[in-house]
């Protein structure tokens, strides 16, 4: 257990009077890719959402039990969500890079938390998190130019080259790939297999072959319940439950 | 089967039904379409028709006497005969000028005067009061090319006046500008933090959605009760001057807020969601993300909303009606607090005079106001058109 | 149950049915195989060479499947298991098929001399035939414990084959006139050997498709150790 980077124990999650979440206890290790796989609404997006308190923006959410990451519980009176998320970053099913150049959109999260500062300092800062996104060679003569003329792929990265520059531990991704055509979604996963000896990566996909690829780990939800958790190439070959057998063979529904 | 397959193909009987009513409802919007633009097309002929009259003004070739008879009796500085088709407006600016310009006294000057409303209405062929005397005079003085028409400055450079050949709409167009000052100062601000706080900000309770049911209410509440709630507020209770450009201002204000609440909100919620997430995502909070994110992006949005809530309180007549701002006021104030009177207010009152040469002022007058709101709303789409932001 | 695309259960389905058919005819040729040369039947011996160009097609068109399954469905979890056994059995089966073969081929080269009780050959074969067909049991009943029976079974194979080995060996030495004719009986068991080798083979994928685990290379005693956990 001293590996795991985020400890989640019996998590209880409510929007209104529905229950989203009953009872989740996982421990997802550092630095390795886990994937959430299920089929849709059976809260694995939800569970991504709590690891940065994305639920917060939910005025009818409610939340029960603890998400710690390395030992401190995120969901404690004394911890601020914004400095949480300075250390678990998120990227998003759509690329929603923002209207403004590609400099600025990988500069605007460190200039607001202070990491670095205007000029030579905020140059390599950039030009690093767009190096290990891959994307510095296709865009830095056009530094300048607006992040919403890239293609979808090239987005999704500068979104992840964004996340990269405010230095996380954690960097969720909410089905990345699922915009993306196929060679885009490929360099995404390339990239992660990069990115994964420096961040720990949570990633829910609709696409059980792309947890297969890239992930060590998979943890398989249904109707809000925690139903399988283990290796990834044991969970696909030899699921010890029969619903992850059924879900991953076709048999669902 | 391939031949069935091309009968199936051909136009049958329910599929011509189908294209006559595609054609009969395309027909319709069409003739609806045209009839408004008939319409639109009359009312600016009627106008520009009635009004372009009025750019033009009567002048007459006499000597005027500078001297102190005149200086005393400023009837005396012209001809005698004159008396009657010289705009009496101008002869009581005479002692005045010459106070101001004493190098001009005990000399006589050959100057082009305005002429009364009546000889200006005779010569542009439209109903007049004059005698047929006068009309023989006018006509002999016009054979002598002592009369011409000549561009009318005083319709832009005065205020109004009970002669009508000297009123002119610039007390109230200076007046529309001081109040639309005050409307956006105190509007814009109030309304488009109102709109941030509530689409962004506010929880989802009851007293949220009884406000958000309020705002939308007042948006569609008679303008004429907004003046009654200006009167009652900022006269009697605050003690604002009445009649005054401020107070004007801060009813048309209240007026026009619920319609930029209600744009901007409009403008708040078309920015995608995705945006916000993403500014979330990298840890700004609540207000980062308004301020540097959702904001910018829903600006262009906002100015037009702006724009065009700007543009209804200036056509906006009602509710000044109640604060006095619809009077007699020929002087262009030079504050806030001064007495004063707007563009429409002046049409208004310019509507009810009896004498004709009044009518065309009106005409002119709205002229002057529409396309002042034309181009207002052209550049509420330009700015839309510049600022629009592709996803 | 079955799967939301029906077509992937018609496949698989498919699969099953050209596995079950490669099964009986190699069990077929095995069988006459060898009572070709108990009975010194050369046009038997003749229809088992014949009929190995069936197994052999089946093979392709079975392997052919197989790599359409896993293009078009991707299959994970048992459906990979089942997919990726049934390559390994039809290689398996394809070598079955050809081992008897070469005892048909045997058994027109033996020139009328016939094997009788004076080995342990008769008891191979029979140990042999039910081998094979509990095999195929296996198989088509999906029965982890049969395959475990095979995999028994081929030990007590391998135990026939050494003794009659060394009782041929020693009657080599005391006769050297029966040298040449006990070398062909050698070699008949060894073939009969190997056959149970590879049906033992594929007992193993049997219980790996079922059960998910890996048995190959284990010892009887951690075969059974693995299959009771199982069963806890």
């Amino acid at each position: 257990m001293n590996t795991s980077k985020i400890n989640i124990q019996d998590l209880k999650l409510w929007y209104g009077t529905e229950q989203a979440l009953h009872g989740i206890n996982l421990a997802i290790a550092d630095k390795k890719i886990t994937a959430f796989i299920g089929p849709s609404g059976c809260g694995k997006s939800t569970l991504l959402r709590c690891m940065n308190r994305m639920n917060d923006h939910i005025s009818s959410c409610r939340i029960e039990g603890e998400v710690t990451l390395d030992d401190k519980n995120i969901y404690a009176p004394d911890v601020d969500v914004v400095q949480l998320r300075t250390h678990v970053g998120m990227v998003f099913q759509k690329p929603n890079p923002f209207p403004k150049s590609i400099y600025e959109n990988i500069a605007y999260a460190p200039s607001i938390h202070g990491i670095a500062k205007k000029g030579v300092e905020m140059d390599e800062l950039v030009e690093t998190a767009l190096k290990k996104a891959s994307l510095w060679t296709e865009v830095k003569d056009k530094l300048h130019q607006s992040g919403t003329a890239l293609s979808g792929g090239q987005q999704q990265r500068l979104c992840i080259a964004r996340t990269i520059a405010i230095k996380p531990d954690v960097i969720l991704m909410d089905e990345p790939c699922s915009a993306l055509d196929p060679i885009a979604s490929a360099k995404i996963e390339e990239l992660m297999d990069e990115l994964k000896s420096e961040f720990t990566i949570i990633i829910v996909t609709h696409s059980m072959q792309q947890a297969a690829r890239v992930s060590d780990n998979t943890a398989f939800f249904y109707m809000g319940n925690l139903i399988e958790f283990g290796e990834t190439s044991s969970l696909f070959s030899q699921p010890q439950q029969q619903q992850t057998e059924d879900y991953i063979t076709g048999r669902f529904g | 089967m391939s031949k069935q397959v091309l009968a199936n193909m051909k136009t049958n009987k329910r599929l011509r039904k189908r294209y006559r009513k595609e054609k009969l409802f395309k027909g319709s919007a069409i003739f609806a379409l045209s009839l408004a633009a008939a319409f639109l097309v009359f009312f600016f002929y009627n106008i520009i028709n009635q009004g372009y009259s009025a750019l033009v003004q009567a002048q007459i070739l006499v000597d005027v006497q500078y001297n102190e008879a005149s200086h005393k009796s400023y009837r005396k500085a012209i001809d005698k005969s004159y008396r009657k088709i010289v705009s009496r407006g101008w002869l009581r600016t005479l002692p005045i000028y010459m106070e101001d310009h004493p190098e001009v006294m005990n000399t006589v000057r050959n100057e082009w005067v305005v002429a009364t409303a009546d000889v200006d209405q005779y010569l542009k062929g439209k109903s007049n009061r004059l005698k047929d005397k006068q009309k023989r005079q006018i006509d002999k003085l016009q054979e002598e090319g002592k009369v011409k028409l000549s561009f009318n400055s005083n319709f832009f450079t005065n205020g109004d006046s009970k002669m009508a050949e000297l009123a002119g709409i610039k007390s109230a167009l200076v007046g529309s500008i001081y109040v639309l000052i005050v409307t956006l100062l105190v509007a814009l601000p109030i309304g488009v933090m109102t709109a941030i706080y509530l689409e962004e900000f506010a929880p989802d309770n009851r007293l949220t959605q009884v406000i958000e049911v309020n705002i939308n209410n007042l948006a569609a509440i008679p303008s004429i009760l907004f003046g009654l709630l200006g009167l009652a507020i900022f006269i009697n209770f605050f003690g604002v001057p009445r009649s005054s450009a401020l107070v004007g201002g801060l009813t048309l204000a209240l007026m026009t807020l619920p319609v930029i609440i209600i744009t901007t909100r409009a403008a708040l919620r078309a920015v995608p969601h995705t945006i916000r997430e993403a500014a979330y995502g990298l840890g700004a909070s609540k207000w980062q993300t308004v301020w540097h994110h959702t904001l910018p992006l829903a600006l262009p949005g906002i100015l037009t909303g702006s724009i065009i809530g700007l543009a209804q309180a200036m056509g906006e007549t009602a509710p000044l009606l109640i604060i006095g701002m619809m009077a007699y006021i020929p002087d262009t104030p030079t504050g806030f607090t001064e007495v004063a009177t707007v563009l429409p207010a002046q049409i208004f009152t310019w509507a009810g005079e009896s004498i004709r040469a009044y009518e065309e002022r009106t005409a002119a007058a709205i002229l002057v106001l529409l396309s002042l709101l034309l181009s207002m709303n052209s550049l509420a789409v330009w700015l839309r058109k510049r600022f629009e932001t592709r996803w | 149950m079955p799967h939301t695309l029906s077509r992937f259960d018609d496949e698989l389905n498919e699969l099953h049915q050209l596995i079950n058919t490669m099964f009986k005819i190699t069990r077929k040729n095995i069988k006459q195989s060898l009572t070709s040369i108990f009975t010194a039947d050369s046009a038997m011996a003749e229809q088992v060479i014949a009929r190995d160009e069936v197994v052999n097609a089946l093979e392709l068109k079975i392997d052919e499947l197989a790599r359409t399954l896993i293009i078009q469905f991707q299959p994970a979890a048992s459906d990979l298991r089942v997919v990726f056994s049934a390559t390994k059995i039809v290689t398996d089966l394809e070598r079955m098929s050809d081992l008897a073969t070469q005892l048909a081929r045997n058994a027109l080269n033996m020139d009328g001399f016939i094997p009788r009780k004076s080995t342990s050959i008769p008891v191979m074969r029979e140990l042999l035939l039910e081998q094979v067909k509990n095999t195929r049991k296996a198989y088509i009943k999906n029965n982890v414990q049969l395959a475990k029976k095979v995999i028994e079974q081929d030990m007590l194979l391998d135990d026939s084959y050494e003794n009659c080995q060394r009782v041929l060996l020693t009657r080599m030495a005391e006769d050297p006139s029966i040298i040449s004719q006990s070398i062909a009986l050698t070699n008949i068991a060894k073939v009969i050997e190997r056959i149970g080798d590879h049906a033992s083979n594929i007992a193993e994928m049997i219980i790996y498709s079922s059960s998910s685990h890996e048995v190959r290379h284990l010892s009887i005693e951690e075969l059974n150790d693995v299959l009771e956990d199982e069963e806890d």
